[in-house]
């Protein structure tokens, strides 16, 4: 009887190993690279394999530096045809790493619009700025910072949370947006006296925003977040509510635009169904979905916005570095700043 | 009838240091006859069974059965059965399925196996046990179904590897008795390995005894 | 001439150690020899002049030397009560302490963070919590390996002759005395082995590091995940990942040959329990109970309690696509890991009889992290990146050890003879396998299929690397939820985990029944007891 069951488990066993291990058939297939964050309402993309006559496989990568570092890794043998999500704090990584191939038919970049250059396609952007917790800041009477340099002092003490830079995409781009703002020196002895003034540091941005910032539980009330994250708290909340709970801190050194994009990488296949994917991204359609599945603004100029986007305003002004500053000194920075603030 | 011709076995101690366990061996089992080989616990006796088996390879030599070269057959290609020192007995099957093992092997069905392997438990004294896990039967039992278990397939030759060393005195001369009756019963050609002098001159016609690798007739 | 040559009977060892090389030594060797192996020499030496990599690599090694002292100091006591005294639910703590074991990383540091966690139970109530403490991961790691101390210290008493510690006692030595001189030496080889593994498992751990050890406490491992997946410094990867190898790998030999000196034939003479009888043996017994509550038991518990709290919106999820997806996937990928698992372990073990290097191999995915292998993978095979064959193999990569292990140690204790029997018999090698040896080691396999699958059902490390979204499981949807807006997600993957935790136990239960145990257990016994009569 022991013996019957043990011959059943076994054959049952081996079966179903040649069943998976049996090559199962490929279809036409477009291997498209997206950052965690990725997200489309099903239809659209059904909507789009239907078009193109293709099948899509979404692979994440995971956050959008170790999307590039995956990329990187593989370039011999590239494990997608088209990447959206490469960014302009990155571009010129992925330019010297030679992972990305022009796109042929990019459209013209016109002065002051979102753009990420070097062959990717603008398909979204969004501020990084300092969110904060109206009810936290309502409650302890304190008036918000209107400069960095204002909360290197005591009363401000043990209230801002910021990401790694070497493991977080938001993290990284404010460090950029402190030295674009602030000048090199200037914002390295800023992060010192932050340190001295008890700057906590998270891994990524849904550990500091989930689990950290005051509004969800934790003990910070000023986190390093994006401009449209109010929207997004209005979108997700319980209860019906006409204004955010949360509010975006615009200062000086403190803003950063990032722009998203979607380009070819080198030596991948289906180039047809690639560029096809690049157009559907722009298309008004994604434009207008990606708005509330994904919480950026569009690069399309002329897409309507989202009504709840309303809760998420865009800044007057705002410093940027170039791809080349960024390209060249950005591994030099993130561990000066790893040894100035972690060790 | 089984002929060992100029069998040679070193023994390789994994502690170092090498011995001749068969030097130039050669030794002849007449049909229907019982013989036995007495020697010290370590001389090698048991090593020689399971190399008459096919268990063990020889390092040179003969093992001839009624005229044929066996030496390259595998164990279960032989139709010998060797009884263990302690049995080997397995304890994941009852004692009817134990005796009925052999029979299995033979492409027996099964039902029809274990209706033979009770009646020769019947014959055995030992119906009452045949629905038990072995372990749970005296020595003296155990014993008997191990020799059952041996004779239902009719083997060609019975290899005894002290059988009766596992169990106390008593026991022990009143099974030798029944033992070569059974045996002699049986007309079976016998090959019996032990270190008691006693025993094997009541259980076979002639005996040697294994002396640095090689027999000295003893009667 | 029977015996067949080496290489005929090592022939079975094909296939695993060709899976080993190809998933695993290939890999491995790959990663490391990124940077360049001159680079990588250098790189050795400097990583140690680095003040941050040396506070990474010193407390890695400071957190599992913890452990393990702590898991000694509470653990034995805790067995030799076990072992020593019979009271009332004593059977049900002894399988009890099988779960941790199965419980997946994931769920476990989850149920850590319920309790300790900045909003968990216990922080509510004292009003401070153990985030960005070193606490919180050393917690973890004992939730873990307090019961392996534990196991190994009840087996191991149990093993000590009562004779000899009788005769210790009527020449004139105390309990304690007889305790030190006496049992002390015959279990400490049986403790030394589950502390090397111990070891190992915090000093390589991945999981529990990553989400419980935060900015400062993270292992290396987290380290090297960091280094290859953010900073894309390969160099300092290799190196990193070079240097826990050599640790870890010396361990693993010093495991290997403390295990096999645990061969030695059992003895009859048991001591037998007793009821605690004194008010101080009764404290004992209830001081034993507690340690393994709020060590073992709190996790799991906190996770249920959290989850039952959450209210019907919470449990909704289990109704989710998502969840049918993820849970579809999860018991697929698991079954066919298992399935190969099972192939690849059976297979490793029969060859191991008869290579001591085969042997030792076994204990490679144990000792190569799932971080280096994946990432090795990554680099090797990147047109295999997204397919389902290379996970499903990193999956068995993982798990099938464990049935390795179960069945390789099965098979020393069983009698060589009984296949030798089945052989004179007019069994063929196939036959005699199929009819003795296979049935005599069904627990044992059993037992390392339950492992295998409850490894497979948690799975976590290398699915963050090699998954694509719509082979999501249940441990990156928990892992996802983690990282979603509000405390409705965070219910909802405690729910999840609630899910998981019973999957993980339905899956053990299942294949390793109570009944085979016991018969299993007794038959050994019966064994043991005639080759000690006969030695």
């Amino acid at each position: 009887m022991k013996q019957r069951l043990l011959s059943l488990v076994l054959t049952t066993s081996c079966a179903m190993l040649s069943w998976f291990v049996a090559p199962y058939a490929l279809a036409e297939e477009l291997r498209v690279l997206v950052h965690n964050s990725f997200s489309l309402p099903k239809p659209l993309l059904a909507q789009f394999e239907a078009q193109a006559g293709v099948k899509l496989s979404v692979i994440k990568g995971g956050d959008s530096g170790e999307l590039l570092n995956k990329l990187i890794l593989t370039r011999a043998q590239p494990i997608a045809d088209v990447v959206f999500g490469i960014d302009n704090a990155q571009v010129a990584k992925a330019q010297a790493a030679n992972v990305i191939e022009a796109y042929a038919s990019a459209p013209p970049v016109r002065a002051g619009a979102p753009a990420v250059g070097n062959g990717v396609v603008a398909v979204d952007y969004s501020f990084v700025a300092l969110n904060y917790d109206k009810a936290a800041f309502a409650k302890s009477g304190l008036p918000l910072p209107k400069t960095l340099e204002e909360l290197t002092q005591p009363q401000y003490r043990d209230l801002l949370l910021v990401q790694n830079p070497a493991t977080s995409s938001p993290g990284h781009v404010f460090l950029l947006a402190t030295i674009a703002g602030l000048g090199e020196t200037a914002a390295f002895d800023w992060w010192a006296r932050m340190r001295a003034n008890g700057v906590k540091v998270a891994k990524g941005w849904s550990e500091a925003y989930y689990t950290e910032f005051s509004k969800n539980g934790g003990t910070r009330p000023l986190v390093v977040s994006y401009a449209t994250s109010p929207a997004a708290e209005v979108f997700y909340s319980k209860e019906k509510i006409t204004e955010s709970p949360t509010g975006v801190l615009f200062l000086k050194g403190g803003v950063f635009r990032q722009v998203e994009g979607v380009a070819l990488i080198k030596g991948g296949g289906q180039h047809e169904a690639a560029a096809r994917f690049i157009e559907f991204m722009r298309s008004p359609a994604v434009q207008e979905a990606l708005q509330t599945s994904m919480w950026m603004f569009p690069a399309e100029p002329g897409t309507a916005r989202a009504e709840v986007m309303r809760h998420a305003v865009e800044p007057a002004s705002f410093d940027s570095l170039s791809s080349e500053t960024i390209a060249e000194k950005d591994a030099d920075w993130v561990s000066r700043w790893t040894k100035m603030v972690l060790k | 009838m089984l002929e060992l011709k100029g069998l040679r076995k070193t023994f390789h101690d994994p502690s170092g240091g090498d011995w001749l366990l068969a030097d130039d061996l050669n030794l002849t089992v007449s049909a229907g006859k019982t013989v036995a080989i007495l020697g010290p616990s370590g001389s090698g006796k048991s090593t020689l069974l399971k190399m008459i088996a096919g268990l063990e390879p020889l390092d040179d030599g003969r093992v001839i059965f009624d005229g044929k070269d066996i030496d390259r057959e595998p164990p279960e290609r032989r139709g010998f059965a060797l009884m263990f020192q302690d049995f080997a007995l397995f304890p994941h099957l009852d004692v009817q399925d134990n005796v009925a093992f052999g029979l299995v092997e033979q492409r027996v069905a099964r039902p029809l196996a274990r209706r033979r392997a009770l009646d020769l438990l019947a014959l055995f004294g030992l119906s009452s046990h045949a629905g038990q896990k072995v372990w749970k039967l005296s020595g003296g039992e155990q014993q008997r179904v191990a020799l059952a278990r041996a004779l239902i397939t009719q083997p060609r030759l019975l290899l005894l590897d002290e059988p009766f060393s596992a169990l106390d005195a008593e026991l022990r001369s009143s099974l030798r008795e029944e033992f070569r009756q059974r045996i002699t019963t049986a007309g079976m050609t016998t090959l019996l390995v032990t270190h008691d002098e006693v025993e094997a001159r009541s259980m076979s016609a002639r005996g040697y005894r294994l002396v640095d690798g090689k027999l000295v007739v003893l009667w | 001439m029977l015996q067949k040559p080496l290489f005929q009977r090592l022939a079975v060892g094909l296939l695993p150690a060709g899976f080993l090389l190809v998933m695993l030594a290939a890999p491995v060797f790959r990663l490391l020899f990124e940077g360049g192996a001159s680079a990588l020499a250098g790189m050795v030496g400097a990583l140690w002049q680095d003040d941050y990599l040396r506070w990474r690599i010193v407390w890695t090694f400071v957190q599992a030397v913890l452990t393990c002292v702590v898991a000694l100091a509470l653990g034995l006591p805790v067995a030799w009560v076990l072992a020593r005294y019979e009271f009332s639910g004593r059977t049900l703590v002894l399988r009890l302490l099988m779960l941790p074991f199965v419980v997946p990383t994931l769920v476990a540091a989850l149920g850590v963070l319920a309790l300790w966690g900045p909003r968990g139970l216990i922080s509510g109530w004292l009003g401070f919590h153990l985030q960005d403490t070193p606490w919180l991961l050393l917690y973890g790691n004992l939730f873990f390996n307090l019961c392996v101390v534990v196991r190994a210290g009840v087996d191991a008493l149990a093993q000590v002759s009562a004779s000899r510690v009788a005769a210790a006692r009527t020449l004139g030595a105390t309990p304690w005395r007889a305790f030190w001189r006496v049992e002390w030496p015959a279990i400490a080889p049986w403790l030394a082995s589950a502390l090397s593994l111990v070891f190992l498992y915090c000093f390589s751990g991945f999981g529990l590091a990553l989400i419980l050890g935060g900015q400062r406490f993270a292992t290396v491992e987290v380290e090297i995940y960091t280094l290859v997946a953010h900073e894309l410094k390969l160099a300092e990867a290799g190196a990193l990942a070079l240097c826990m190898m050599m640790l870890t790998g010396g361990v693993a030999l010093l495991y290997a040959l403390v295990e096999k000196r645990l061969a030695a034939p059992s003895r009859a003479d048991v001591i037998a329990l007793r009821r605690p009888a004194t008010l101080r043996q009764g404290l004992a017994v209830a001081g034993a109970m507690l340690v393994l509550i709020v060590f073992c038991a709190a996790p799991l518990l906190a996770i249920v309690a959290r989850a039952a709290l959450a209210g019907p919106t919470a449990w909704a999820v289990l109704l989710e696509e998502e969840t049918r997806l993820a849970l579809g996937n999860t018991l697929r990928f698991s079954m066919t890991a298992l399935a190969l698992a099972t192939v690849l372990g059976l297979t490793h073990a029969l060859a191991a009889r008869h290579s001591v290097w085969l042997r030792a191999s076994a204990f490679l995915p144990f000792v190569v992290s799932p971080v280096t292998v994946a990432f090795g993978l990554l680099l090797l095979y990147p047109q295999w990146t997204a397919s389902l064959p290379l996970l499903v193999a990193a999956y068995a990569l993982l798990a099938y050890p464990f049935v390795a292990k179960s069945i390789g140690s099965a098979l020393d204790s069983l009698p060589t003879h009984l296949e030798q029997a089945a052989r004179t018999l007019g069994a063929t090698p196939w036959r005699s396998f199929w009819r003795v040896t296979l049935p005599m080691i069904a627990p044992a396999l059993r037992r390392g299929m339950a492992f295998a699958a409850a490894t497979s059902l948690g799975e976590f490390a290398v699915t963050l690397f090699l998954s694509r979204p719509e082979w999501m499981t249940l441990t990156t949807l928990i892992y996802q939820r983690l990282g979603r807006p509000g405390a409705a997600n965070l219910d909802g993957a405690l729910v999840l985990a609630c899910l998981l935790m019973a999957l993980a136990l339905a899956a053990f239960l299942l294949i390793e029944t109570t009944q085979a145990k016991a018969i299993d257990n007794r038959t050994q016994r019966k064994i043991n007891r005639k080759k000690a009569y006969h030695a």
